[in-house]
């Protein structure tokens, strides 16, 4: 076994200011020293979604702090890391600005190599902060900005086996919250709502179900919340009618999810034969409990064991930009500090799919 | 006492190295665009030339803007990371201040008032006065093209001393007052060097804080009325 590696982590290409420590080899689960994470909702809460710009200048106000905080916490100091890693993309780009950037002043201070990570696969890996998930394996990755299915055979190595054709379904959630009136951010005011709601009392549909393939569409599943919610003919919805819009809603994503998952399974089982069969679902939309139970199920039914990361790695944090970090650190990766922010980057790089060039 | 300075908020990229009085080493390259991939080239460069490493500086100093958000924002967001990992002060000065200490000996030799001016777009500029020391005279200010040269016209009028122009404003705000003043021969982007100079005489760095300058708010809009009520 190596040495262990100690890796500092930045993560700034949304909406959270994230940085964390782990120290830890690519062969098991890692230390996390520290793991800290500064939301920014409240600041975005009012504009119903990011407002980039204010995301932007919410990151350069926190992060140098916060990556103070994050080292005292490791009881670190920078002379103890072995690199460092930092979102270089995809996602807001005057955010990714100031993560990288700072990663930037304190490798060429500290003369330590930088490793710039693809947020998609600080999700990617991010199961393997904490769990045992050995490559290859399936990936459903579902948050506000992303919505794709890839064979993850390792660092740097992706296929994409599907991907939305128009909105992310945390943006489906996020919409569906803003027509409802429930509070920003969608996902978890949605998933409140629906508790009290009843699933079966809106007949929505289910874009592409009966359709064979991978690909993902949430934006006529929008739409048609909207001519429900329209078709009441009130002016104001009731508590119970937001609960039953919130919970059909939240059901027919599913279905679609756990559909397009399950065509995924049959041709994971084609490309890798002999291979543990294991589906990993990871992003913010990960945290829906509904949906993990669907994918629980979806995934028996096909011998595979779904595994995801605690509610804490699935949201946007730096632990995983941390370890994704780590991995392609020890095979070899380094960046040079004229690395590129970027504000897209897709992980499977020889696919050609309009949804996975975020 | 020796600093490490630069600036990437406006149309170049500069860094500078001064120890004391004096330029160690100076890089100034006109770059509108791609900043956050050449800036550590020059930090590089100049660190070489002048034998020192960013480990061996007492301070930092970086522009904070007014300029382009992306640009005052990978030049800062840079600084703020050296000097962290460095362990020493970092200084903030606005780019309108830095750009008046360029034209520190034309001031020195003629007196009067120095107005350092931006383009803003949107029919705005940025602008401050100095007097002829370059002690800063008003705030730095966005505002309307005409209502920033009333003002100018009143502070040289209070002050009754002659007016030099400086910056990318200049050729905008003169001819509102009639040609009132001249223009500078001193460079109208900021100059890194000028910026290590000045952090290096600094006896208290508190008021120069390293955050931004924006001067301008967000471009967010807040949502419509929503479709239903609840």
């Amino acid at each position: 076994m190596s040495a262990p590696l100690t890796i500092l982590g930045i993560e700034t290409s949304c909406d959270e200011t994230a940085v964390a420590v782990l120290r830890g080899t690519p062969d098991a689960r890692p230390q996390i020293l520290s793991h800290l994470v500064l939301s920014q909702i409240a600041a975005h809460a009012p504009y119903g979604g990011v407002v980039p710009e204010i995301a932007a200048r919410a990151h350069i106000e926190a992060l140098d702090d916060l990556i103070a905080a994050a080292l005292k916490e490791a009881e670190l100091t920078f002379s103890d890391l072995t690199a460092i890693a930092a979102t270089a993309g995809p996602g807001l780009v005057g955010g990714v600005i100031v993560g990288l950037m700072t990663a930037k002043g304190i490798a060429h201070a500290q003369n330590l190599p930088l490793v710039g990570v693809n947020h998609l696969e600080g999700h990617a890996l991010s199961v393997r902060l904490t769990e045992e998930a050995t490559f290859p394996y399936l990936l459903l990755l579902v948050s506000g900005g992303h919505c794709q299915l890839l064979a993850v055979e390792g660092p740097g190595n992706y296929h994409l086996y599907g991907a939305t054709i128009d909105d992310a379904v945390g943006e489906a959630f996020d919409k569906t919250a803003k027509m409802l009136n429930l509070p920003y951010p969608g996902g978890p005011s949605v998933e409140r709502a629906a508790l009290a709601g009843d699933p079966a009392r809106f007949d929505l549909p289910r874009p592409l179900i009966h359709r064979p393939g991978r690909d993902f569409s949430f934006s006529g599943l929008k739409t048609a919340v909207r001519h429900a919610a329209e078709g009441l003919g009130k002016e104001r919805l009731e508590p119970q009618d937001v609960a039953d819009l919130a919970a059909s809603f939240q059901a027919a994503a599913t279905d679609v999810l756990a559909n397009r998952a399950a065509h995924a399974m049959a041709r994971f089982i084609e490309d890798y034969p002999g291979a543990t069969r294991t589906l990993v679902v990871a992003g913010g939309v990960a945290a829906n409990q509904h949906l993990r139970s669907h994918l629980e199920a979806a995934a028996a039914a096909r011998d595979f064991a779904l595994i995801a990361p605690p509610l804490q790695y699935c949201t946007d944090n730096a632990a995983m930009i941390a370890w994704a970090g780590l991995e392609l650190f020890a095979l070899g990766h380094r960046d040079t500090l004229a690395l590129s922010p970027r504000a897209r980057w897709p992980l499977d790089q020889k696919a050609n799919h309009p949804g996975a060039k975020v | 006492m020796k600093t490490l300075s630069l600036d990437t908020a406006l149309a170049a990229c500069s860094v500078a190295i001064a120890d004391g009085d004096k330029i160690l080493a100076r890089e100034w390259i006109d770059l509108p665009r791609g900043h956050a991939e050449r800036l550590f080239d020059l930090i590089g460069a100049v660190e070489a030339a002048a034998g020192l490493t960013a480990k061996q500086m007492d301070r930092m100093a970086v522009t904070v803007g007014p300029g382009t958000f992306t640009g005052l924002r990978v030049g800062l967001a840079a600084a703020k990371g050296l000097a962290l990992a460095v362990g020493c002060p970092l200084i903030g000065l606005s780019t309108l201040h830095t750009v008046a200490l360029g034209a520190r000996q034309e001031m020195a030799g003629k007196g009067g008032l120095l107005t350092v001016a931006f383009d803003a777009r949107r029919d705005e500029v940025y602008h401050q006065t100095f007097d002829h020391t370059l002690t800063p005279l008003t705030d730095p200010v966005i505002a309307r093209r005409a209502e920033a040269a009333r003002d100018i016209l009143s502070l040289a009028k209070e002050k009754d001393a002659p007016l030099t122009w400086l910056g990318t404003g200049a050729p905008i705000l003169m001819p509102l007052l009639d040609g009132l003043g001249e223009i500078s021969q001193s460079a109208n982007q900021p100059d890194a060097g000028c910026l290590a100079l000045f952090a290096n005489h600094l006896e208290d760095v508190a008021p120069y804080p390293a955050e931004p300058l924006y001067l301008r708010a967000p471009d967010a809009k807040l949502p419509k009325t929503r479709l239903f009520k609840t």
